[in-house]
């Protein structure tokens, strides 16, 4: 009794400490906090305007900014500021989503390669090698060529081209971790190797996992974006920042209304900005080695 | 290092086999008759049904597909890749156009980054925790954060639209086709290429140069007292830049990764923007082999670079790793 709660407070503690370590990182509480706000702008959205952000309106074409269209209108005559709130939900979804699963099936397979080793640890050693020879928005273009344009498409595209990184790092962490006492205990306790790999060994590498997918998500973002602003993302109808600057097209528009492609880039990059303080707070967090 | 070269080479053969499998599954996924882009669009319009079907007998297309893999790979290595089914052009003669703007534009955008991102990071370790060294650390923060395309129109708009300093697109000149004639087209997207690079660089360079300079042979140098200089450039940095190279190799494909981004937006006629097209006009033959000279420009390239990193570590060099 005495030893679990020893060993309660020890815990405790550690995690005080590294919340303390966190707070007192000053860019990592500005990304924190630069993250909230822009989550709570697109779930909110409908209280911070009143307009649709699809409905389009000839009559009111290329506005400049005023206090009716915060940020002007765009060639179809949609507000381009209820545009990004709305678009955020999305963009924000789609970079959260896509890093999720690709951390999931990375921690899978960087598991399994790691605790078994021999030729299934090889063979996603090359599998990803191989991946990794083609540049992520190539193969992303291509299935999305072949897959069609849709917002499940582009994630699970996302997921398939993305797990390399995660498995990697998980796999070197497993094979550092399989050595440790506490894994020959369970071995010795007759517990099953995938118990063992999910339930005891996964656990451990989460730190740098988590950080991982804080920086896949800022690189999701950042793909979405270029991607439809390429017209290859997103299905244009649907509102993400990608598409509000795809919206604006020519060389007419980016000289003479620099609202319409200035603000999402802007959100954009403020927006995988404070996601890169936040992981690289959590990195010195969880990462003793730096 | 002879060995280490020729070890080096070896494992690549598979690499590069498999992902010409790879690019022909892709090519049989492709909806539509193979025969349409193996055969130039005006013969084929005089052909009746009947010579059609002897011609697919005569090249092949009923065979299984591994016969058929061997036949494509043969011919992929006689320079015979196919036709556009857009313009009926052959493919070779359109990679042979594009592959060399692209590597024009990657190489030159590498070799800022490259440059940039060594110096700083080396700048940056050098006065840690200085407001120089903040300073450095922030821009680098703020510049993996803007998405390349943005700061790519925000250089156009500025300096191609409103200044007219330089074309805000392109390649070159129309009858001007000489290198130094296209240096104004190749200043914004080899700056914007390399400056989105060279955030992640600077990065891995200031952490391996502190590493390497709390090493003990790096105070040995110290004690022994060679200059400031020495001990920081010929001790610390060459040692430092090793594992530097290593994410250089790495990140070589996101570097091309952005380059068909960069490529669009500068409306430059690359294997990036040619990919792009291709793909909206549902040539997938093109986009097939396009990628695969993307894939094998990444091989050869990563290859260059481990090879330059086994010149620096003599543990390389003299075959003992």
């Amino acid at each position: 009794m005495a030893q679990t709660k020893s060993g309660k407070i020890y815990k405790s503690s550690l995690a005080k400490r590294n919340m303390l370590k966190f707070a007192s990182n000053k860019l990592a509480l500005v990304g924190l906090f630069i993250i909230l706000f822009f989550t709570l702008c697109a779930i909110f959205a409908p209280l911070f305007t009143s307009y649709d952000p699809s409905y389009v309106d000839p009559k009111v074409r290329l506005l400049p900014m005023s206090s009716e269209h915060l940020l002007g209108t765009d060639n179809a005559g949609r507000d381009t500021f209820t545009r990004l709130l709305y678009g955020g939900r999305i963009s924000i979804a789609v970079g959260l989503s896509a890093a999720l699963g690709a951390a999931l099936i990375g921690c899978t397979l960087g598991s399994i390669a790691g605790y078994y080793g021999g030729r299934f640890d090889s063979f996603i050693i090359y599998v990803g090698e191989i991946f990794t020879t083609f540049p992520q928005i190539m193969l992303v273009l291509i299935l999305v060529g072949l897959s069609g344009r849709s917002l499940a498409n582009l994630i699970l595209i996302f997921c398939f081209t993305g797990w390399m990184g995660t498995a990697r790092l998980v796999r070197s962490r497993v094979l550092s971790l399989k050595t440790e006492p506490f894994v020959e205990s369970c071995v010795a306790n007759g517990i099953s190797g995938f118990s063992i790999m999910f339930k005891h060994i996964l656990p451990n590498t989460l730190g740098p996992v988590i950080v991982s997918i804080t920086m896949q998500t800022a690189g999701f973002v950042l793909a979405e974006a270029a991607l439809s602003f390429l017209g290859m993302g997103v299905p244009t109808a649907i509102p993400t920042w990608g598409n509000v600057i795809n919206a604006a097209s020519s060389f007419h528009i980016f000289q003479n209304y620099p609202n319409l492609w200035m603000a999402p880039g802007i959100v954009i990059s403020l927006f995988v900005l404070g996601v890169n303080f936040f992981g690289d707070g959590l990195r010195d967090v969880f990462d003793a080695t730096e | 290092m002879l060995k280490y070269f020729f070890r080096r080479l070896l494992s690549f053969i598979p690499k590069i086999l498999i992902i010409t499998i790879l690019i022909f599954i892709g090519l049989e996924f492709v909806p539509g008759d193979p025969i349409s882009y193996l055969i130039p669009p005006e013969q084929m319009a005089f052909m009746t049904e009947e010579t059609i079907a002897n011609m697919r007998e005569n090249l092949g297309l009923n065979d299984p597909a591994y016969i058929r893999y061997f036949k494509w790979l043969g011919n992929i290595l006689k320079g015979d890749m196919g036709y556009s089914l857009i313009n009926g052009v052959k493919i070779s003669d359109i990679i042979w156009t594009r592959l060399p703007a692209t590597i024009e534009l990657t190489a030159l955008g590498f070799a800022v980054a490259t440059i940039l991102g060594l110096l700083f990071g080396f700048i940056s370790a050098l006065k840690r925790n200085t407001p120089i060294d903040y300073s450095l650390t922030a821009l680098g923060m703020v510049g993996v954060s803007i998405p390349e395309f943005f700061f790519g129109l925000s250089a156009i708009v500025v300096f191609g639209l409103t200044f007219r300093w330089l074309p805000p697109g392109g390649r070159m000149t129309p009858g001007q086709p000489g290198f130094f004639q296209r240096i104004p087209y190749l200043v914004m997207p080899v700056l914007v290429i390399g400056i989105s690079y060279t955030a992640t660089l600077m990065r891995y360079t200031r952490g391996s140069m502190l590493d390497t300079m709390n090493k003990d042979y790096v105070k040995a140098a110290r004690s022994k007292g060679l200059s400031e200089t020495r001990v920081n450039l010929v001790h610390s940095f060459r040692n430092a830049i090793i594992p530097v190279m290593i994410i250089i190799v790495n990140r070589i494909p996101i570097l091309i990764a952005g380059t068909v981004v960069i490529e669009s937006v500068f409306n430059y006629p690359g294997m990036g923007k040619l990919i792009l097209e291709s793909i909206s006009g549902s040539d997938m033959p093109v986009v097939m082999i396009a990628t695969f000279f993307i894939a094998l420009a990444v091989l050869i390239a990563s290859f260059l670079v481990d090879l330059l990193s086994a010149l620096l570590d003599p543990r390389i060099r003299f075959g003992k790793m």
